[in-house]
Protein backbone atom coordinates (compact mmCIF):
# COMPACT_ATOMS: atom_id res chain seq x y z
CA UNK A 1 0.00 0.00 0.00
CA UNK A 2 1.08 3.60 -0.49
CA UNK A 3 2.32 5.77 2.37
CA UNK A 4 -0.47 6.29 4.85
CA UNK A 5 -1.83 9.80 5.22
CA UNK A 6 -1.41 9.67 8.95
CA UNK A 7 0.63 7.29 11.05
CA UNK A 8 0.77 6.80 14.79
CA UNK A 9 3.92 4.92 15.77
CA UNK A 10 3.64 3.54 19.30
CA UNK A 11 2.52 6.86 20.74
CA UNK A 12 2.32 7.14 24.51
CA UNK A 13 1.44 10.07 26.69
CA UNK A 14 1.86 10.23 30.42
CA UNK A 15 0.10 12.65 32.78
CA UNK A 16 1.75 12.17 36.16
CA UNK A 17 0.82 8.63 37.15
CA UNK A 18 -1.76 8.22 34.41
CA UNK A 19 -0.84 6.70 31.12
CA UNK A 20 -3.55 8.28 28.98
CA UNK A 21 -2.27 6.72 25.78
CA UNK A 22 -0.26 3.54 25.93
CA UNK A 23 1.77 2.47 22.92
CA UNK A 24 -0.93 3.22 20.36
CA UNK A 25 -0.18 2.53 16.71
CA UNK A 26 -2.43 2.81 13.70
CA UNK A 27 -2.51 4.43 10.31
CA UNK A 28 -5.11 6.27 8.32
CA UNK A 29 -5.08 5.98 4.54
CA UNK A 30 -6.31 8.50 2.06
CA UNK A 31 -10.04 8.39 1.43
CA UNK A 32 -10.91 6.52 4.59
CA UNK A 33 -13.45 7.50 7.17
CA UNK A 34 -11.57 6.41 10.22
CA UNK A 35 -13.59 5.93 13.40
CA UNK A 36 -12.27 6.01 16.95
CA UNK A 37 -14.49 4.60 19.67
CA UNK A 38 -14.09 3.54 23.25
CA UNK A 39 -15.79 3.86 26.62
CA UNK A 40 -15.50 7.08 28.62
CA UNK A 41 -11.93 7.77 29.71
CA UNK A 42 -10.51 5.48 27.06
CA UNK A 43 -8.18 8.16 25.76
CA UNK A 44 -10.12 9.24 22.68
CA UNK A 45 -9.97 12.92 23.43
CA UNK A 46 -6.33 12.71 24.48
CA UNK A 47 -5.59 11.08 21.15
CA UNK A 48 -7.39 13.91 19.41
CA UNK A 49 -5.48 16.51 21.36
CA UNK A 50 -2.19 14.92 20.41
CA UNK A 51 -3.30 14.83 16.82
CA UNK A 52 -4.29 18.50 16.80
CA UNK A 53 -1.04 19.64 18.34
CA UNK A 54 -2.36 20.51 21.79
CA UNK A 55 -0.45 17.78 23.66
CA UNK A 56 3.06 16.57 23.04
CA UNK A 57 3.41 12.78 23.19
CA UNK A 58 5.76 11.41 25.86
CA UNK A 59 7.12 8.91 23.39
CA UNK A 60 6.40 7.70 19.89
CA UNK A 61 6.02 9.49 16.60
CA UNK A 62 3.22 10.86 14.49
CA UNK A 63 3.76 11.16 10.79
CA UNK A 64 1.55 13.07 8.41
CA UNK A 65 2.17 12.27 4.75
CA UNK A 66 5.42 10.63 5.76
CA UNK A 67 6.79 13.55 7.76
CA UNK A 68 6.91 13.85 11.50
CA UNK A 69 4.56 16.56 12.70
CA UNK A 70 5.63 19.43 14.98
CA UNK A 71 4.19 18.99 18.46
CA UNK A 72 2.62 21.64 20.64
CA UNK A 73 1.83 23.95 17.72
CA UNK A 74 -1.85 23.78 16.78
CA UNK A 75 -1.29 26.48 14.13
CA UNK A 76 1.18 24.32 12.28
CA UNK A 77 -1.26 21.43 12.07
CA UNK A 78 -3.67 23.64 10.15
CA UNK A 79 -0.89 24.68 7.76
CA UNK A 80 0.03 21.02 7.22
CA UNK A 81 -3.49 20.25 6.11
CA UNK A 82 -5.25 18.95 9.21
CA UNK A 83 -8.49 20.72 10.09
CA UNK A 84 -10.81 19.92 12.93
CA UNK A 85 -14.21 20.52 14.43
CA UNK A 86 -14.88 20.70 18.14
CA UNK A 87 -17.07 18.67 20.45
CA UNK A 88 -18.73 21.73 21.96
CA UNK A 89 -18.73 23.96 18.88
CA UNK A 90 -16.12 26.66 18.78
CA UNK A 91 -17.44 29.14 16.28
CA UNK A 92 -16.72 32.86 16.33
CA UNK A 93 -20.09 33.59 17.85
CA UNK A 94 -20.29 37.35 17.45
CA UNK A 95 -19.30 37.19 13.80
CA UNK A 96 -21.44 36.29 10.81
CA UNK A 97 -21.47 32.79 9.32
CA UNK A 98 -19.75 34.23 6.27
CA UNK A 99 -16.96 35.75 8.37
CA UNK A 100 -16.38 32.41 10.05
CA UNK A 101 -15.70 30.82 6.69
CA UNK A 102 -13.69 33.81 5.45
CA UNK A 103 -11.36 33.60 8.44
CA UNK A 104 -10.56 30.02 7.52
CA UNK A 105 -10.10 30.94 3.84
CA UNK A 106 -7.67 33.68 4.89
CA UNK A 107 -5.48 30.93 6.29
CA UNK A 108 -5.90 28.49 3.40
CA UNK A 109 -3.00 27.86 1.02
CA UNK A 110 -4.97 29.31 -1.92
CA UNK A 111 -5.04 32.77 -0.40
CA UNK A 112 -1.70 33.97 0.96
CA UNK A 113 -2.11 36.73 3.53
CA UNK A 114 -1.92 40.16 1.91
CA UNK A 115 0.50 42.76 3.23
CA UNK A 116 -0.83 45.44 5.54
CA UNK A 117 0.04 48.07 2.98
CA UNK A 118 -2.01 46.46 0.21
CA UNK A 119 -4.92 46.15 2.65
CA UNK A 120 -4.70 49.82 3.63
CA UNK A 121 -4.33 51.02 0.04
CA UNK A 122 -6.91 48.56 -1.26
CA UNK A 123 -4.85 47.73 -4.33
CA UNK A 124 -6.64 46.17 -7.31
CA UNK A 125 -4.82 42.93 -6.71
CA UNK A 126 -6.01 42.91 -3.12
CA UNK A 127 -9.58 43.64 -4.16
CA UNK A 128 -9.55 40.84 -6.75
CA UNK A 129 -8.30 38.37 -4.21
CA UNK A 130 -10.87 39.39 -1.63
CA UNK A 131 -13.63 39.15 -4.23
CA UNK A 132 -12.55 35.63 -5.16
CA UNK A 133 -12.43 34.74 -1.50
CA UNK A 134 -15.95 35.97 -0.98
CA UNK A 135 -17.14 33.95 -3.95
CA UNK A 136 -15.47 30.82 -2.62
CA UNK A 137 -16.96 31.36 0.83
CA UNK A 138 -20.45 31.60 -0.61
CA UNK A 139 -19.84 28.46 -2.65
CA UNK A 140 -18.83 26.59 0.46
CA UNK A 141 -21.87 27.75 2.39
CA UNK A 142 -24.04 26.73 -0.55
CA UNK A 143 -22.44 23.31 -0.67
CA UNK A 144 -23.11 22.74 3.01
CA UNK A 145 -26.62 24.05 2.51
CA UNK A 146 -26.53 27.07 4.82
CA UNK A 147 -26.12 29.83 2.27
CA UNK A 148 -29.16 31.72 3.45
CA UNK A 149 -27.64 32.19 6.92
CA UNK A 150 -24.49 33.86 5.55
CA UNK A 151 -25.07 37.31 7.04
CA UNK A 152 -26.50 36.22 10.38
CA UNK A 153 -24.57 36.31 13.60
CA UNK A 154 -23.42 32.81 14.38
CA UNK A 155 -24.80 32.69 17.89
CA UNK A 156 -28.31 33.25 16.54
CA UNK A 157 -28.20 30.21 14.29
CA UNK A 158 -29.92 26.89 15.10
CA UNK A 159 -27.64 24.24 16.54
CA UNK A 160 -27.74 22.02 13.47
CA UNK A 161 -26.73 24.93 11.25
CA UNK A 162 -23.87 25.78 13.57
CA UNK A 163 -22.61 22.21 13.33
CA UNK A 164 -22.65 22.44 9.57
CA UNK A 165 -20.97 25.81 9.65
CA UNK A 166 -18.11 24.38 11.65
CA UNK A 167 -17.70 21.75 8.97
CA UNK A 168 -17.73 24.42 6.26
CA UNK A 169 -15.09 26.33 8.16
CA UNK A 170 -12.89 23.25 8.37
CA UNK A 171 -13.39 22.60 4.65
CA UNK A 172 -12.36 26.15 3.82
CA UNK A 173 -8.84 25.38 5.00
CA UNK A 174 -8.63 22.89 2.13
CA UNK A 175 -7.32 20.18 4.41
CA UNK A 176 -6.28 16.65 3.51
CA UNK A 177 -7.68 15.35 6.75
CA UNK A 178 -10.59 16.57 8.83
CA UNK A 179 -10.88 15.49 12.44
CA UNK A 180 -14.42 15.40 13.72
CA UNK A 181 -14.91 15.41 17.47
CA UNK A 182 -18.33 13.84 18.08
CA UNK A 183 -19.98 15.26 14.97
CA UNK A 184 -23.40 13.83 15.85
CA UNK A 185 -23.51 15.00 19.46
CA UNK A 186 -26.70 16.91 20.12
CA UNK A 187 -28.23 16.12 16.75
CA UNK A 188 -31.53 14.25 16.36
CA UNK A 189 -31.92 11.15 14.20
CA UNK A 190 -32.96 13.14 11.16
CA UNK A 191 -30.04 15.57 11.46
CA UNK A 192 -27.59 12.74 12.03
CA UNK A 193 -28.85 11.07 8.89
CA UNK A 194 -28.35 14.29 6.92
CA UNK A 195 -24.86 14.66 8.33
CA UNK A 196 -24.00 11.15 7.15
CA UNK A 197 -25.10 12.04 3.65
CA UNK A 198 -23.12 15.26 3.74
CA UNK A 199 -19.92 13.57 4.88
CA UNK A 200 -20.26 11.01 2.10
CA UNK A 201 -20.69 13.71 -0.52
CA UNK A 202 -17.74 15.69 0.76
CA UNK A 203 -15.51 12.65 0.76
CA UNK A 204 -16.35 11.85 -2.83
CA UNK A 205 -16.21 15.38 -4.12
CA UNK A 206 -13.16 16.76 -2.33
CA UNK A 207 -11.27 13.56 -1.69
CA UNK A 208 -11.00 14.44 1.97
CA UNK A 209 -10.13 11.85 4.56
CA UNK A 210 -12.07 11.94 7.80
CA UNK A 211 -11.19 10.78 11.26
CA UNK A 212 -13.93 10.91 13.84
CA UNK A 213 -14.61 10.20 17.47
CA UNK A 214 -18.18 9.32 18.10
CA UNK A 215 -20.45 7.81 20.73
CA UNK A 216 -23.28 7.15 18.30
CA UNK A 217 -22.58 3.49 17.49
CA UNK A 218 -25.05 3.35 14.65
CA UNK A 219 -23.26 6.23 12.95
CA UNK A 220 -19.82 4.79 13.50
CA UNK A 221 -20.73 1.29 12.32
CA UNK A 222 -22.56 2.63 9.29
CA UNK A 223 -19.96 5.17 8.21
CA UNK A 224 -16.50 4.26 9.39
CA UNK A 225 -14.01 1.82 8.11
CA UNK A 226 -11.73 0.95 9.74
CA UNK A 227 -12.60 1.49 13.38
CA UNK A 228 -10.10 1.80 16.19
CA UNK A 229 -11.25 0.77 19.65
CA UNK A 230 -9.44 2.23 22.65
CA UNK A 231 -9.74 1.31 26.32
CA UNK A 232 -7.66 2.64 29.22
CA UNK A 233 -5.33 4.25 26.70
CA UNK A 234 -4.60 0.97 24.93
CA UNK A 235 -5.51 -0.16 21.46
CA UNK A 236 -8.01 -2.98 21.83
CA UNK A 237 -8.83 -3.62 18.23
CA UNK A 238 -8.71 -2.06 14.82
CA UNK A 239 -10.60 -3.33 11.82
CA UNK A 240 -13.86 -3.38 9.90
CA UNK A 241 -17.11 -2.84 11.80
CA UNK A 242 -17.84 -6.54 11.70
CA UNK A 243 -14.43 -7.47 13.02
CA UNK A 244 -14.62 -4.97 15.81
CA UNK A 245 -18.13 -6.00 16.83
CA UNK A 246 -17.11 -9.62 17.13
CA UNK A 247 -13.90 -8.96 19.03
CA UNK A 248 -14.00 -10.54 22.48
CA UNK A 249 -11.96 -7.83 24.18
CA UNK A 250 -14.17 -5.13 22.72
CA UNK A 251 -17.27 -6.86 23.99
CA UNK A 252 -15.72 -7.11 27.43
CA UNK A 253 -14.76 -3.45 27.46
CA UNK A 254 -18.25 -2.31 26.57
CA UNK A 255 -20.34 -4.87 28.38
CA UNK A 256 -17.99 -5.66 31.25
CA UNK A 257 -16.66 -9.07 32.16
CA UNK A 258 -15.71 -11.02 35.22
CA UNK A 259 -12.05 -10.68 34.43
CA UNK A 260 -12.32 -6.88 34.64
CA UNK A 261 -9.18 -5.27 35.98
CA UNK A 262 -7.00 -8.28 35.38
CA UNK B 1 -2.62 34.38 -10.38
CA UNK B 2 -5.46 33.81 -12.78
CA UNK B 3 -8.51 36.00 -12.83
CA UNK B 4 -11.71 34.04 -13.28
CA UNK B 5 -13.74 37.11 -14.07
CA UNK B 6 -13.08 40.75 -13.64
CA UNK B 7 -14.70 42.06 -10.51
CA UNK B 8 -15.66 45.72 -10.27
CA UNK B 9 -13.06 47.63 -8.31
CA UNK B 10 -13.70 50.36 -5.82
CA UNK B 11 -14.08 53.78 -7.34
CA UNK B 12 -11.07 56.08 -7.13
CA UNK B 13 -12.89 58.29 -4.63
CA UNK B 14 -13.74 55.31 -2.46
CA UNK B 15 -10.14 54.17 -2.47
CA UNK B 16 -8.45 57.52 -1.99
CA UNK B 17 -11.02 59.51 -0.01
CA UNK B 18 -8.36 60.34 2.55
CA UNK B 19 -6.40 62.60 0.18
CA UNK B 20 -9.15 65.18 -0.36
CA UNK B 21 -10.13 64.64 3.29
CA UNK B 22 -6.69 65.67 4.52
CA UNK B 23 -6.74 68.66 2.21
CA UNK B 24 -10.14 69.56 3.61
CA UNK B 25 -8.79 69.28 7.15
CA UNK B 26 -6.04 71.72 6.21
CA UNK B 27 -8.60 74.14 4.79
CA UNK B 28 -10.98 73.82 7.73
CA UNK B 29 -8.08 74.23 10.15
CA UNK B 30 -7.00 77.40 8.42
CA UNK B 31 -10.51 78.79 8.48
CA UNK B 32 -11.19 77.86 12.10
CA UNK B 33 -7.93 79.27 13.33
CA UNK B 34 -8.95 82.61 11.90
CA UNK B 35 -12.56 82.44 13.10
CA UNK B 36 -12.61 80.63 16.45
CA UNK B 37 -11.16 81.70 19.76
CA UNK B 38 -8.26 79.91 21.39
CA UNK B 39 -10.51 78.10 23.86
CA UNK B 40 -12.59 76.48 21.14
CA UNK B 41 -9.48 75.51 19.22
CA UNK B 42 -7.97 73.89 22.29
CA UNK B 43 -11.19 71.97 22.88
CA UNK B 44 -11.02 70.66 19.34
CA UNK B 45 -7.38 69.63 19.69
CA UNK B 46 -8.19 67.90 22.96
CA UNK B 47 -11.02 66.01 21.29
CA UNK B 48 -8.78 64.85 18.46
CA UNK B 49 -6.11 63.60 20.85
CA UNK B 50 -8.77 61.72 22.84
CA UNK B 51 -10.05 60.14 19.64
CA UNK B 52 -6.56 58.92 18.76
CA UNK B 53 -6.08 57.43 22.21
CA UNK B 54 -9.49 55.78 22.34
CA UNK B 55 -9.37 54.31 18.87
CA UNK B 56 -5.88 52.87 19.38
CA UNK B 57 -6.79 51.35 22.75
CA UNK B 58 -9.96 49.91 21.26
CA UNK B 59 -7.83 48.18 18.66
CA UNK B 60 -6.11 46.28 21.45
CA UNK B 61 -9.02 45.78 23.85
CA UNK B 62 -12.12 45.77 21.70
CA UNK B 63 -10.95 44.23 18.45
CA UNK B 64 -8.19 41.90 19.61
CA UNK B 65 -9.66 41.28 23.06
CA UNK B 66 -6.44 41.89 25.00
CA UNK B 67 -7.18 43.78 28.19
CA UNK B 68 -4.36 46.31 28.39
CA UNK B 69 -4.10 49.03 31.02
CA UNK B 70 -0.75 50.39 29.88
CA UNK B 71 -1.96 52.89 27.34
CA UNK B 72 -0.95 55.94 29.40
CA UNK B 73 2.57 54.53 29.66
CA UNK B 74 2.85 54.20 25.90
CA UNK B 75 1.41 57.67 25.49
CA UNK B 76 4.05 58.97 27.93
CA UNK B 77 6.83 57.37 25.90
CA UNK B 78 5.53 59.18 22.81
CA UNK B 79 5.08 62.48 24.68
CA UNK B 80 8.58 62.49 26.17
CA UNK B 81 10.22 61.37 22.93
CA UNK B 82 8.44 64.06 20.99
CA UNK B 83 9.11 66.76 23.59
CA UNK B 84 12.80 65.91 23.85
CA UNK B 85 13.12 65.95 20.07
CA UNK B 86 11.69 69.46 20.01
CA UNK B 87 13.64 70.71 23.04
CA UNK B 88 17.03 69.10 22.41
CA UNK B 89 17.35 67.97 18.82
CA UNK B 90 15.44 70.69 16.95
CA UNK B 91 17.60 73.59 18.26
CA UNK B 92 20.74 71.64 17.37
CA UNK B 93 19.46 71.26 13.82
CA UNK B 94 18.23 74.89 13.91
CA UNK B 95 14.68 73.73 13.21
CA UNK B 96 13.02 76.10 15.67
CA UNK B 97 10.73 79.02 15.11
CA UNK B 98 9.22 77.53 11.96
CA UNK B 99 5.69 78.37 10.92
CA UNK B 100 3.05 77.12 8.52
CA UNK B 101 3.87 74.23 6.25
CA UNK B 102 7.49 73.86 7.35
CA UNK B 103 6.41 73.62 10.98
CA UNK B 104 3.82 70.95 10.20
CA UNK B 105 6.26 68.94 8.12
CA UNK B 106 8.93 68.92 10.83
CA UNK B 107 6.32 68.16 13.46
CA UNK B 108 4.97 65.23 11.42
CA UNK B 109 8.42 63.69 11.32
CA UNK B 110 8.77 64.32 15.03
CA UNK B 111 5.44 62.55 15.69
CA UNK B 112 6.35 59.68 13.41
CA UNK B 113 9.50 59.09 15.47
CA UNK B 114 7.53 59.42 18.72
CA UNK B 115 5.06 56.84 17.40
CA UNK B 116 7.82 54.46 16.35
CA UNK B 117 9.55 54.69 19.72
CA UNK B 118 6.24 54.02 21.48
CA UNK B 119 5.62 51.12 19.10
CA UNK B 120 9.02 49.71 20.01
CA UNK B 121 8.14 49.95 23.71
CA UNK B 122 4.83 48.30 22.90
CA UNK B 123 6.76 45.50 21.25
CA UNK B 124 9.01 45.11 24.31
CA UNK B 125 5.99 45.09 26.62
CA UNK B 126 4.01 42.74 24.40
CA UNK B 127 6.78 40.21 23.99
CA UNK B 128 6.49 38.75 27.48
CA UNK B 129 3.02 39.89 28.49
CA UNK B 130 0.85 38.89 25.54
CA UNK B 131 1.36 35.26 26.46
CA UNK B 132 -0.82 36.04 29.46
CA UNK B 133 -4.58 36.21 29.43
CA UNK B 134 -7.27 38.46 30.85
CA UNK B 135 -6.59 39.72 34.38
CA UNK B 136 -2.94 38.75 34.28
CA UNK B 137 -2.32 40.80 31.18
CA UNK B 138 -4.17 43.73 32.74
CA UNK B 139 -1.95 43.62 35.83
CA UNK B 140 1.29 43.41 33.86
CA UNK B 141 0.35 46.28 31.55
CA UNK B 142 -0.82 48.37 34.49
CA UNK B 143 2.55 47.73 36.11
CA UNK B 144 4.34 48.70 32.93
CA UNK B 145 2.50 52.02 32.82
CA UNK B 146 3.53 52.79 36.39
CA UNK B 147 7.15 51.75 35.79
CA UNK B 148 7.35 54.15 32.87
CA UNK B 149 5.88 56.97 34.91
CA UNK B 150 8.23 56.36 37.84
CA UNK B 151 11.20 56.22 35.47
CA UNK B 152 10.37 59.63 34.05
CA UNK B 153 9.80 60.89 37.58
CA UNK B 154 13.24 59.85 38.75
CA UNK B 155 15.50 60.52 35.81
CA UNK B 156 16.79 64.06 35.74
CA UNK B 157 17.41 64.09 32.01
CA UNK B 158 13.64 63.77 31.61
CA UNK B 159 12.95 66.65 33.95
CA UNK B 160 12.08 64.50 36.96
CA UNK B 161 9.04 65.64 38.93
CA UNK B 162 9.34 69.15 37.50
CA UNK B 163 8.55 67.79 34.05
CA UNK B 164 9.52 69.33 30.74
CA UNK B 165 8.42 72.96 30.27
CA UNK B 166 8.75 75.16 27.24
CA UNK B 167 7.70 72.72 24.56
CA UNK B 168 6.87 74.67 21.38
CA UNK B 169 3.23 75.12 20.54
CA UNK B 170 3.19 73.06 17.37
CA UNK B 171 -0.09 71.16 17.76
CA UNK B 172 -2.57 72.81 15.45
CA UNK B 173 -5.93 71.68 14.16
CA UNK B 174 -4.39 70.30 10.99
CA UNK B 175 -1.79 68.19 12.81
CA UNK B 176 -4.32 66.62 15.15
CA UNK B 177 -6.99 65.83 12.64
CA UNK B 178 -4.76 64.69 9.82
CA UNK B 179 -3.40 62.08 12.26
CA UNK B 180 -6.93 61.20 13.32
CA UNK B 181 -7.80 60.67 9.66
CA UNK B 182 -4.73 58.52 9.09
CA UNK B 183 -5.54 56.45 12.16
CA UNK B 184 -9.16 55.98 11.12
CA UNK B 185 -8.06 55.02 7.62
CA UNK B 186 -5.50 52.47 8.76
CA UNK B 187 -7.59 50.93 11.52
CA UNK B 188 -10.79 50.67 9.51
CA UNK B 189 -9.11 49.19 6.46
CA UNK B 190 -7.13 46.65 8.43
CA UNK B 191 -10.28 45.82 10.37
CA UNK B 192 -11.99 44.81 7.12
CA UNK B 193 -9.04 42.82 5.86
CA UNK B 194 -7.83 39.29 6.59
CA UNK B 195 -5.73 40.64 9.45
CA UNK B 196 -8.72 42.34 11.09
CA UNK B 197 -10.81 39.19 10.75
CA UNK B 198 -8.01 37.17 12.30
CA UNK B 199 -7.86 39.58 15.25
CA UNK B 200 -11.58 39.24 15.80
CA UNK B 201 -11.18 35.46 15.64
CA UNK B 202 -8.48 35.68 18.31
CA UNK B 203 -10.89 37.67 20.48
CA UNK B 204 -13.86 35.37 19.93
CA UNK B 205 -12.16 32.02 20.42
CA UNK B 206 -8.38 31.69 20.57
CA UNK B 207 -8.42 27.90 20.46
CA UNK B 208 -10.52 27.79 17.32
CA UNK B 209 -8.41 30.54 15.79
CA UNK B 210 -5.31 28.48 16.40
CA UNK B 211 -6.91 25.44 14.83
CA UNK B 212 -7.43 27.56 11.72
CA UNK B 213 -3.73 28.32 11.51
CA UNK B 214 -3.80 31.79 13.07
CA UNK B 215 -0.60 32.35 15.04
CA UNK B 216 -2.14 33.84 18.18
CA UNK B 217 0.92 35.48 19.64
CA UNK B 218 2.11 36.99 16.40
CA UNK B 219 -1.25 38.57 15.64
CA UNK B 220 -1.72 39.88 19.16
CA UNK B 221 1.74 41.42 19.11
CA UNK B 222 1.16 43.11 15.76
CA UNK B 223 -2.10 44.58 17.01
CA UNK B 224 -0.48 45.75 20.21
CA UNK B 225 2.39 47.45 18.38
CA UNK B 226 0.00 49.25 16.03
CA UNK B 227 -2.04 50.49 18.99
CA UNK B 228 1.15 51.62 20.75
CA UNK B 229 2.24 53.57 17.68
CA UNK B 230 -0.86 55.74 17.69
CA UNK B 231 -0.75 56.13 21.47
CA UNK B 232 2.76 57.53 21.00
CA UNK B 233 1.60 59.92 18.28
CA UNK B 234 -1.21 61.08 20.55
CA UNK B 235 1.35 61.61 23.32
CA UNK B 236 3.46 63.80 21.05
CA UNK B 237 0.45 65.86 20.03
CA UNK B 238 -0.51 66.19 23.68
CA UNK B 239 2.96 67.41 24.68
CA UNK B 240 3.00 70.09 21.99
CA UNK B 241 -0.55 71.05 22.82
CA UNK B 242 -0.06 71.61 26.58
CA UNK B 243 3.53 72.80 26.01
CA UNK B 244 4.38 71.23 29.34
CA UNK B 245 4.43 67.60 30.44
CA UNK B 246 5.14 65.94 33.73
CA UNK B 247 4.86 62.33 34.88
CA UNK B 248 1.61 62.93 36.78
CA UNK B 249 -0.14 63.49 33.47
CA UNK B 250 0.39 59.84 32.57
CA UNK B 251 -0.67 57.97 35.69
CA UNK B 252 -3.16 55.12 35.59
CA UNK B 253 -6.08 57.54 35.82
CA UNK B 254 -5.24 58.48 32.27
CA UNK B 255 -5.40 54.83 31.20
CA UNK B 256 -8.79 54.48 32.87
CA UNK B 257 -10.05 57.65 31.22
CA UNK B 258 -9.20 56.21 27.81
CA UNK B 259 -10.69 52.88 28.83
CA UNK B 260 -13.96 54.61 29.77
CA UNK B 261 -14.17 56.10 26.27
CA UNK B 262 -13.64 52.68 24.72
CA UNK B 263 -16.24 50.96 26.90
CA UNK B 264 -18.74 53.77 26.48
CA UNK B 265 -18.40 53.82 22.71
CA UNK B 266 -18.66 50.06 22.49
CA UNK B 267 -15.81 47.58 22.62
CA UNK B 268 -14.88 46.62 19.12
CA UNK B 269 -16.54 49.60 17.44
CA UNK B 270 -14.09 52.14 16.04
CA UNK B 271 -16.99 54.47 15.30
CA UNK B 272 -18.06 54.17 18.91
CA UNK B 273 -14.61 55.18 20.14
CA UNK B 274 -14.61 58.28 17.97
CA UNK B 275 -18.07 59.30 19.12
CA UNK B 276 -17.47 58.54 22.80
CA UNK B 277 -14.12 60.34 22.87
CA UNK B 278 -15.77 63.39 21.33
CA UNK B 279 -18.80 63.33 23.62
CA UNK B 280 -16.84 62.85 26.82
CA UNK B 281 -14.28 65.53 26.04
CA UNK B 282 -17.02 68.01 25.24
CA UNK B 283 -19.21 66.93 28.17
CA UNK B 284 -16.40 67.61 30.63
CA UNK B 285 -16.03 71.12 29.27
CA UNK B 286 -19.73 71.75 28.90
CA UNK B 287 -20.19 71.14 32.63
CA UNK B 288 -17.62 73.77 33.51
CA UNK B 289 -20.00 76.79 33.61
CA UNK B 290 -22.12 74.92 36.15
CA UNK B 291 -19.18 75.01 38.51
CA UNK B 292 -18.72 78.70 38.00
CA UNK B 293 -22.37 79.45 38.71
CA UNK B 294 -22.79 77.26 41.79
CA UNK B 295 -19.21 77.51 43.09
CA UNK B 296 -19.42 73.78 43.85
CA UNK B 297 -17.47 71.21 41.87
CA UNK B 298 -20.45 69.38 40.42
CA UNK B 299 -18.54 68.66 37.29
CA UNK B 300 -17.00 65.31 38.14
CA UNK B 301 -20.13 64.18 39.98
CA UNK B 302 -22.32 64.82 36.95
CA UNK B 303 -19.72 63.33 34.65
CA UNK B 304 -19.66 60.15 36.71
CA UNK B 305 -23.45 60.08 36.92
CA UNK B 306 -23.69 60.40 33.15
CA UNK B 307 -21.36 57.41 32.81
CA UNK B 308 -23.38 55.30 35.25
CA UNK B 309 -26.66 56.12 33.52
CA UNK B 310 -25.25 55.35 30.10
CA UNK B 311 -23.86 52.04 31.27
CA UNK B 312 -27.20 51.10 32.79
CA UNK B 313 -29.09 52.00 29.63
CA UNK B 314 -26.60 50.63 27.13
CA UNK B 315 -24.20 48.17 28.76
CA UNK B 316 -22.80 47.18 25.37
CA UNK B 317 -21.75 50.79 24.76
CA UNK B 318 -23.23 53.36 22.40
CA UNK B 319 -22.44 51.39 19.27
CA UNK B 320 -22.01 47.84 20.55
CA UNK B 321 -19.68 46.33 18.00
CA UNK B 322 -21.34 48.02 15.02
CA UNK B 323 -19.58 50.36 12.67
CA UNK B 324 -20.94 53.32 10.82
CA UNK B 325 -19.73 53.00 7.25
CA UNK B 326 -20.87 53.81 3.75
CA UNK B 327 -22.07 50.26 3.11
CA UNK B 328 -23.90 50.26 6.44
CA UNK B 329 -25.67 53.50 5.55
CA UNK B 330 -26.53 52.12 2.12
CA UNK B 331 -27.99 49.01 3.71
CA UNK B 332 -30.08 51.15 6.04
CA UNK B 333 -31.38 53.06 3.05
CA UNK B 334 -31.60 50.15 0.63
CA UNK B 335 -33.42 47.37 2.44
CA UNK B 336 -36.87 48.13 3.83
Amino acid sequence: MSTPLLQFESVSIQFGGLRALDDVSFSIHEGQVFGIIGPNGAGKTTLFNVLTGIYRPTSGKIRFRGQEVPYGEPESMAHLGIARTFQNLRLFRELSALDNVLIALDASPDFPRPSRLSAVLRTNDYQDREARKLERAMELLREIGIERFADQKTRQLPYGVQKRLELARALALQPKLILLDEPAAGLNAQETHELLGLLGTLREKHGITFCLIEHDMKLVMGLCQPILVLNFGKRLACGTPAEVQNDEEVKNAYLGSRSHGK
Amino acid sequence: MKKSKSTPHLSVIHRFWFIPAIAAVAGIGYGLEAGLNAYAMSLLANTGISILLAISLNWVIGITGQFSLGHAGLMAVGAYTSALLSLRLAPALSLTGLTGFAESAVFSVNLLIAGLVAAFFGFLLGLPSLRLKGDYLAIVTLGFGEVIRVLFLNIDAFGGARGLPGIPNSTHFFDVFSWVLIAVLIFSRILNSPEGRALKAVREDPIAAQALGIELFQFKLKAFVLGAFFAGVAGGLYAHFLQYINPQGFDFNRSFEIMIMVVLGGMGSLTGSVVAATLLTILKEALRPLQEITHIDFRMILYSLALIILMLLRPQGLFGSKELSLTFLKRLGGKR
